[in-house]
């Protein structure tokens, strides 16, 4: 069951790959002919001529697939992976090894049914290669995989510790989300986000009777009683909104049970991998050195069964500044997210004593809100005509009470190892950095700041800055310092 | 590999807290006032063609609004930036650069050595009349952690950047 396992010789896709290029030809044709079809059909009422066309182009893009599958060919030689390809117009592509940051498997629904996979490259390059390996079988995938990895350090001119012998092929489970935790997830969507559904719906009701010559408005002023067509319009009002609201949250529910179905957390030799997906399955491969910032967080409806969404922020190349990659995936329980973390951290990543920001952060904005809702107030009575002002008015109001929550919430605890950053505002959010792996840091001071001695910091990391506003400044200036000093003394690679 | 990772007594810390900062070229005042000037004759040269070629009928009435704005606009560049350019400074120490910035929100940058992914002196054509020339440090950081110190005498700026790329290991990979 291994022919050629060095990829030496010029190899064909596997065999199912004609089926899923052919699938991907029709998808893609027929989404661009079908109006010409359509027009065909339409003026000259001949449903034979139809036919015959269609079928015609059935058998000719069936044709193109076959032979675009024969015609395509990848092999490795050289450290480099390369593949062949072209029908009219023969092409070759070269990806050198070094260049391969990482690589992810994807299936949609006929990969699965023939069991093979589609190779997602990802590349450290200023140009994106333009890579579709669409089907092979997993365990030349798998292969394929190990292969790239494990040559990687051979090229590069980096010290690397000494590298590991042939990783072992079976990873190791962390935990699994069941049925039920994804149902959780479904549950707790932000279904406020999509609230505006609704009310866009309406206008595109509006209009469209507008266009058929029923002005809406119109009918109101003109035939309604006030008193009745408001009382109708508090009911359509209500019966929308639940119907929304059912169908939000079944829509979420079944979206997130498709998308993390079956999500698999495995403890590998180089780092994690994470495999999720119903219709389409993915298989995600993180390395360890790339991770450079864990983030979880809940909101106020995922606070009720305990669960968190989970970020993992990953600087995608060094040499390729602005392209970083995040992964992200939904319902995992505190409990799943120290297993992840133990088995990433060899070090103390529990921080006990934890320091939060000024109250002068609060105070400033309550001022200022403050003045805002009282100057809002004053106009809206002089012009009662002008709802915004009361509007704004409710508006600052609760910009009082986020900042209070944010200024509550918001602190960071240090050992030697991590960065622990706290924050959010009606949920709670984590974020975990190690403390080598920060690329600068920066002391802002405003002229507010500096008459309440105080200072804002930004730590920058390959994936992105994070801010720690309004600390003491002697507080500041030591976090600062200590930062440099693990940075600057500690001899790991940050990637 | 070996680090050391002992609990640290943060109060021996060294700080950067220290007066010691070196401030850039003080000879770079005279590129800024040419560049107010030239600022300052370009926006004059806009108001004088809306004038005389513009379709504006009201220029020629409120004539004077827009060059008391232009007026208003350059007195405070011609003061705010040799402020902001006085304050601007950078130290350098054994395993970092810091470089301040900024008269009213301050802001001051460290960058240690071994995050340094690049770096480069640039000279644009003011700079090369005057002979004045900037300090480019690039890091994964993503642009806001990336140093750039203007108004430097390009030998200085050559010998930082060559100090700079030595202390990142940058030599060794070429």
């Amino acid at each position: 069951m291994k022919p050629n396992d060095d990829f030496s010789q010029a190899a064909r896709q596997s065999n199912a790959a004609i089926i899923i290029i052919i699938f991907n030809l029709y998808r893609n044709w027929i989404k661009r002919l079908l109006p010409i079809f359509l027009a065909l059909f339409v003026s000259s009422g001949k449903a034979t001529l139809l036919v015959t066309t269609f079928g015609i182009f059935i058998v000719l893009v069936a044709l193109f697939g076959i032979i675009y599958f024969f015609k395509y060919t990848y092999y490795i030689a050289d450290n480099e992976l390369i593949i062949e390809k072209g029908v009219f117009k023969r092409s070759k592509m070269v990806i050198p090894f070094e260049r391969i940051q990482s690589i992810n498997f994807k299936q949609a629904i006929l990969h699965q049914i023939f069991s093979v996979v589609e190779l997602e490259i990802d590349t450290a390059g200023s140009s994106k290669i333009e890579f579709d390996l669409r089907a092979i079988s997993k365990q030349k995938a798998e292969a394929l995989r190990q292969i790239i990895l494990n040559s990687k350090p051979e090229k590069s001119s980096l010290p690397l510790e000494e590298t590991t012998s042939p990783p072992a092929p079976t990873p190791k489970i962390l935990f699994k989300l069941s049925f039920g935790d994804l149902m959780k997830v479904g549950l707790t969507e932000n279904h406020l986000r999509s609230g505006l559904v609704p009310i866009a719906m309406y206008f595109w009701l509006r209009d469209l009777l507008r266009n058929g010559g029923i002005n809406l408005d119109d009918l109101a002023t003109k035939y309604a009683d006030p008193e009745k067509l408001y009382q109708l319009g508090l009911i359509i009002l209500g019966i929308l909104f639940l119907g929304y609201a059912l169908i939000a949250i079944l829509i979420s529910m079944i979206r997130s049970v498709l998308r993390f179905f079956d999500l698999t957390f495995y403890r590998t030799e180089e780092g994690f991998m994470v495999t999720y997906g119903l219709f389409t399955k993915r298989q995600i491969s993180i390395q360890d050195p790339k991770i450079q910032i864990f983030k979880w967080q809940d909101n106020l409806l995922r606070k009720i069964p305990k669960i968190f969404n989970m970020q993992i922020k990953q600087a995608a190349s060094a040499e390729v500044k602005k392209k970083t990659s995040s992964i992200h995936l939904a319902g995992l329980s505190e409990r799943h997210i120290h297993q992840f973390l133990d088995a990433y951290y060899d070090k103390d990543y529990a921080i006990d004593d934890f320091i939060g920001i000024s109250k002068w952060w609060f105070i400033r904005r309550l001022v200022i809100y403050t003045v805002l809702v009282i100057g809002s107030l004053i106009l809206y009575q002089y012009f009662p005509e002008h709802p915004a002002f009361g509007i704004s008015a409710f508006f600052f109001v609760t910009l009082i009470l986020t900042s209070y929550l944010y200024f509550r919430k918001k602190k960071f605890g240090v050992n030697d190892e991590v960065i622990h950053i706290k924050g959010g505002r009606f949920g709670d959010s984590h974020q975990l950095i190690q403390l080598f792996k920060i690329q600068g840091v920066s002391l802002k001071q405003s002229p507010f700041q500096r008459r309440k001695d105080l200072a804002g910091i930004v730590i920058f990391t390959a994936a992105g800055n994070i801010n720690l506003p309004y600390l003491a400044y002697d507080v500041a200036e030591k976090l600062r310092d200590y930062i440099l000093q693990i940075v600057e003394t500690d001899g790991r690679a940050w990637m | 590999m070996t680090f050391s990772n002992a609990n640290l007594d943060v109060n021996l810390l060294p700080t950067v807290r220290q007066p010691e900062f070196i401030p850039l070229e003080k000879g770079y005042h005279q590129v800024i006032l040419l560049e107010n000037f030239i600022a300052t004759g370009l926006l004059l040269i806009g108001f004088l063609v809306l004038y005389f070629w513009g379709d504006l009928p009201e220029i020629h009435q409120f004539w004077y609004v827009p060059v008391i704005g232009i007026g208003v606009l350059m007195g405070f560049v011609f003061w705010f930036r040799p402020k902001a350019f006085s304050r601007k400074g950078y130290q350098l120490r054994e395993r970092d650069i810091i470089f301040r910035t900024g008269l009213w929100w301050q802001t001051e940058t460290v960058i240690p050595f071994v995050r340094v992914q690049h770096s480069e002196v640039t000279q644009g054509p003011l700079g090369r009349l005057f002979g004045y020339a900037t300090l480019n440090l690039y890091t994964a950081g993503g642009s806001k952690s990336d140093l750039s110190i203007p108004a430097l005498h390009p030998e200085t700026a050559r010998k930082l950047e060559q100090f700079v790329s030595q202390k990142a290991g940058l030599d060794e990979t070429e």
